[in-house]
């Protein structure tokens, strides 16, 4: 009785304790389960009338003032001097408004991503090398899934300094396909049969019209650039048919792809390379790369000069026969 | 046999259908059925393009679906169908019209068909399109729709190599009211909301009348409840996908200079 007294449980049992203790039941457990509820009512009252991000955003502006007017309510309850506690919840800012620079700087940064909108919920963006759907749009960071089914936290302060593609803000758009043909190529062959092959691809647009460009004149090859417009949803269908199309239809049509190739010459007045080919006795000999020697032309049998001019690093190289 | 009618499979039977170029098997399996479709490099125009058999054999290397619907029926049909989307009809050559002017012009739009099987509830297994037509865009890049492209054009009479027995027919009325040329080259027509009536020689859908009121291209688009009495339409063979909106304000006119920009 005596341990009782000393520890004033007396006074905690009385009637003022017991209201004391159900206003605070009532507060937490009441002012929690009033939040859910008032969670729950604004998604199903922005959800026809937001996106699926401002959904987000309310839904959490909600619970988060929600939960500091039941945080405040239990702390004056429990008679927490608020005017102190504020207080020091100022100075604390400051010292740790200092110390957490990065996440204020994230947190800023998530506001005017939220404010500016480039992109949404459910939306493919790429970010430096990341591409993938947006999951969430946070204060500190978006949340996006990668293709190959990756999670990926982006904080919001890089997504605002970087360059940032959305690739689905348009419901359609243009595949470009850079195409290599060969000089020997006919031109003009060559355009209607990637018209064609546009045509005759059912998840290729008719409108917007194929584009269809010879973009330059290159090292080794004409360079067409064939534009196709397309639905988001059918990018892959339509890149591994169109990729397959092109590639039998010109195998059939006898169009030979541009290939890197580089010919070499004899400067002037130089005597042309000779290249001497010979039968030997022993067939694999022949396979051999052979030692090149020295050959009077009178010896030669066979000699082929390899032709054209070409300079390398700005200045002309000279081939030499040996 | 007629295509669109109820046919019921004898055992050991496959039934087969040809609708152009695509080839349709069907077999039922206690309660199960069995169905299967591939595209054969045909010719479209052939006089069997729209044909159905019950055969004892089907072809090897089938891709074979397997459904499971409840009853006992041995009973499958085909439905036609019109596409899912909107159709883009572009003319050949850029069409003006006067002031206060009307023209009358027929669209072969090759159908969809629905498989179906029991009777006389039917459950619906699938659909597919009797011919692939292309897809294309109608709009502004940023806001418009996606459509179906149909390269067969305008036609001034229901005739031609266009229509065949698997074609709708859809007749358009075209008027303009406003007090300046009508110039267009493609127009969108909303088959969901049209119903689909079997013809003595082809099917037919509800006429639709355009109305072009001014340059805000804005269009008056009404759906008639009939098709014209030229073919002596029955009554309805298949309801449309949409019944809303029967009276549509829809942007259907392109002008020429909608894509020029690219």
């Amino acid at each position: 009785m005596k341990l009782l007294q000393y520890l004033h449980i007396n006074e905690l049992f009385t009637l003022e304790a017991l209201f004391a203790i159900l206003r605070f039941l009532a507060i937490s457990v009441g002012g929690l389960a009033l939040l859910k509820v008032l969670s729950m009512l604004t998604a199903r009252l922005t959800r026809n009338r937001m996106s699926p991000q401002g959904r987000m955003v309310a839904q959490k502006t909600v619970v988060y003032a929600g939960g500091v007017i039941v945080l405040l309510n239990i702390l004056a309850l429990l008679g927490v001097n608020l005017n102190a506690l504020l207080g020091a919840a100022g100075i604390a800012g400051i010292a740790i408004g200092f110390a957490s620079q990065t996440s204020i700087s994230n947190l800023i940064s998530g506001l005017f991503l939220i404010s500016e909108k480039p992109f949404a919920v459910g939306h493919v963006i790429q970010a430096g090398d990341t591409t993938g759907v947006v999951l969430s749009i946070d204060l500190m960071s978006v949340k996006i899934r990668t293709f190959d089914n990756q999670f990926v936290r982006i904080p919001n302060q890089e997504l605002l300094n970087s360059k940032l593609t959305n690739v689905s803000r348009f419901p359609i758009r243009r595949m470009d396909i850079p195409i290599r043909v060969a000089y020997t190529a006919d031109i003009q062959r060559v355009r209607e049969v990637l018209r064609e092959l546009a045509r005759r691809n059912p998840y290729c647009l008719d409108e917007p019209e194929p584009l269809i460009l010879l973009s330059a004149f290159g090292e080794s090859s004409l360079e067409f650039l064939l534009g196709l417009w397309f639905v988001q949803s059918d990018f892959l269908v339509l890149k591994n048919s169109i990729m397959q199309e092109i590639k039998e239809r010109f195998d059939a049509e006898g169009i030979r792809f541009g290939l890197p190739q580089r010919t070499l010459s004899a400067a002037e007045r130089t005597p042309a390379l000779p290249v001497r080919l010979e039968a030997g006795p022993d067939p694999a000999a022949a396979v051999r790369p052979a030692v090149p020697r020295a050959v009077p032309s009178s010896e030669l049998r066979e000699t082929r000069s390899v032709s054209s001019t070409r300079s390398v690093s700005g200045r002309r190289r000279r081939v030499r026969g040996a | 046999m007629k295509p669109w009618d109820p046919v019921e499979i004898r055992p050991g039977h496959y039934l087969h259908y040809r609708v152009g170029s695509l080839h349709l098997w069907l077999f039922p399996d206690k309660e199960e059925w069995y169905g299967a479709s591939i595209r054969l490099p045909e010719d479209p125009q052939r006089d069997d393009s729209l044909r159905v058999e019950l055969v004892k054999e089907s072809p090897e290397g089938l891709d074979w679906q397997r459904w499971v619907a409840n009853g006992k029926s041995r009973t499958a049909r085909l439905t036609p169908m019109l596409p899912d989307r909107p159709i883009v009809v572009r003319s050949a050559s850029p069409l003006k019209m006067a002031m206060d002017s009307t023209a009358h012009y027929f669209i072969a739009i090759p159908a969809w068909v629905q498989v179906s099987v029991g009777e006389p509830q039917r459950t619906d297994l699938w659909q597919e399109p009797a011919q692939i037509l292309s897809n294309t865009w109608f709009g502004d890049p940023a806001s418009g729709e996606l459509c179906y492209a149909l390269r067969t054009g305008l036609h001034s009479g229901a005739v031609g190599g266009d229509f065949l027995p698997y074609t709708v027919v859809c007749p358009i009325t075209i008027r303009n009211t406003s007090s300046a040329i009508l110039e267009f080259q493609r127009l969108c027509v909303h088959v969901e909301y049209l119903d689909i009536f079997p013809g003595r020689t082809y099917l037919w859908a509800n006429g639709v009348r355009v109305s072009f009121k001014g340059e805000e291209q804005f269009s008056q688009v009404d759906i008639e409840e009939r098709p014209p009495e030229i073919d002596q339409p029955g009554p309805v063979l298949s309801q449309a996908r949409r019944r809303e909106d029967r009276s549509l304000i829809r942007r259907s006119f392109s002008m020429l200079k909608f894509f020029s920009g690219f």
